[in-house]
């Protein structure tokens, strides 16, 4: 019963996983921190919402959680010099495969991918962020355009490298 | 401005121009905001196939953790707390159990010391100050042999390693004791020995006992009998050997440690205020008192 239930929502969740993490163990970590959540509080769940949501949450709250017990926002400072892309080009992302955009995602910097993650996939507030993340409105908002800034620019250069062979091609 | 004016002006409508919303969708779609959106939307669906192992690792996961709180919430503060009790129970035990021991042992000794050794010291300081020197005239408060039943176990007591020098009471030979009964009249077998202030000195001679059942019956030099348990076989043998060393502090040794220790008190108390500690039964001792009397004389 739990295995079937786990085949139909792991793949989503690792995803989800995937996107908060920055390597292979540290996903299947908390995909299984995520699913044990799930199991013991699915009496919880009182069918208000699509459980997929619900599911969903309980994964992201995880993720939210080991990221705040090893105090990481700090970590994205050691980008802070990059160079920093319009944020219109963000929207090249929409030309990247599905895997490409994830493991794009997941080589941030675990500061930038969490507040990138919540603003633009959970669609949080800098202020929900904020209050989350135990960081300032105005670090939320930093981060985040850095961030796009990081992914704008290696989504460009990824672009040009396919360009590139596919002329040469 | 009247207030039915301003309420036509407030509830007032105009079509707008034809193609106004067209122009906004296509502005709003247009706003790097709303792309944001879609690649957040599209992100939030992906899916991607987690390792093979994953779920082992996860059922094995919620087996350990459907374990835990039986642990963690019923046993564990149980188990501390009737540790705690356990503790607390033994430690009044031990507590009281040795304060018991220890006041019920000075309160016994209290009882024999008591009527034997003070009357019987004051009554013959008193006969002697009125006349040193004739025993006669106090036989009545002049101390008897000791007349003790010996018993092996009770002479098993005795330390044989035992080291101790100069602390030899005045001694009886055990094996020469003879038996007599609480019921016999006291007489007078050894003269009266007195140290350098004219106090008479403790003597062993002054027990006279016998056993009947339980207890032992000791009679002071005025006739007067006291029972005491059998239990202080162990001490009064003791008085007629040399001590013996224990263990640091005297609430280590027990019950019976506790009485050797005391009487090894009193012996030193009697050994170091007095120059001379002849024996009662040693010739030589004998010999040596005759000559201090007569030089006193």
């Amino acid at each position: 019963m739990q295995k079937a239930f786990y085949e139909q929502f792991a793949p989503k969740m690792f995803a989800v996983c995937f996107r908060y993490t920055s390597n292979q163990e540290a996903a299947q970590d908390l995909l299984q921190d995520g699913f044990i959540k799930v199991f013991k509080n699915l009496h919880r769940f009182r069918f208000e919402g699509s459980l997929e949501g619900w599911i969903r949450r309980i994964f992201v709250n995880t993720a939210i959680e080991q990221f705040r017990k090893k105090s990481l926002p700090q970590t994205s400072i050691g980008e802070k010099h990059m160079d920093v892309a319009d944020e219109d080009d963000i929207t090249a992302l929409e030309r990247l495969a599905e895997k490409d955009i994830l493991k794009m995602i997941h080589e941030l910097a675990p500061g930038y991918q969490a507040v990138f993650n919540l603003y633009v996939v959970e669609g949080y507030s800098h202020k929900e962020i904020s209050e989350l993340l135990g960081i300032s409105e105005g670090t939320s908002k930093s981060q985040l355009a850095r961030a796009k800034g990081i992914l704008a620019k290696r989504v460009k250069e990824y672009l040009n490298e396919t360009n590139k062979i596919r002329r040469t091609i | 401005m009247s207030e039915s004016l301003r309420n036509k002006l407030q509830q007032a409508e105009m079509n707008p121009p034809a193609g106004s919303w067209e122009a906004i969708a296509a502005a709003i779609n247009e706003t790097p905001l709303n792309k944001e959106q879609e690649i957040g939307q599209r992100i939030a669906q992906f899916e991607l196939t987690p390792p093979v192992l994953a779920w082992e690792s996860i059922e094995a996961a919620l087996q350990e953790n459907n374990k835990q709180p039986g642990k963690v919430i019923s046993i564990r503060p149980w188990y501390y707390a009737a540790a705690a009790v356990a503790i607390a129970v033994l430690g009044i035990w031990l507590f009281r159990s040795n304060f018991s021991k220890t006041s019920a042992i000075f309160a016994e000794q209290k009882k024999l010391t008591a009527p034997i050794f003070q009357p019987l010291t004051s009554a013959i300081n008193q006969a002697i100050e009125k006349n040193p020197f004739q025993i006669s005239s106090v036989q009545k408060y002049v101390p008897v042999r000791a007349a003790v039943t010996v018993q092996p176990e009770m002479i098993a007591v005795s330390n044989p390693d035992d080291n101790t020098e100069d602390l030899e009471l005045p001694s009886s030979d055990i094996s020469s004791i003879e038996k007599v009964t609480a019921d016999e009249v006291a007489e007078i077998n050894a003269p009266l020995i007195k140290d350098s202030k004219g106090n008479i000195i403790y003597d062993t001679d002054l027990l006279k006992q016998s056993i009947k059942g339980n207890y032992i019956s000791v009679t002071a030099p005025d006739g007067s009998t006291t029972r005491i348990s059998t239990k202080f076989l162990h001490q009064l043998n003791y008085l007629h050997t040399s001590s013996t060393n224990g263990p640091a502090h005297p609430l280590m040794w027990g019950k019976n440690g506790i009485w050797q220790w005391q009487f090894d008190r009193w012996k030193k108390t009697i050994l170091y205020n007095q120059e001379f500690n002849p024996g009662a039964t040693n010739f030589l001792d004998a010999l040596e008192l005759l000559e201090l009397l007569n030089e006193a004389q």
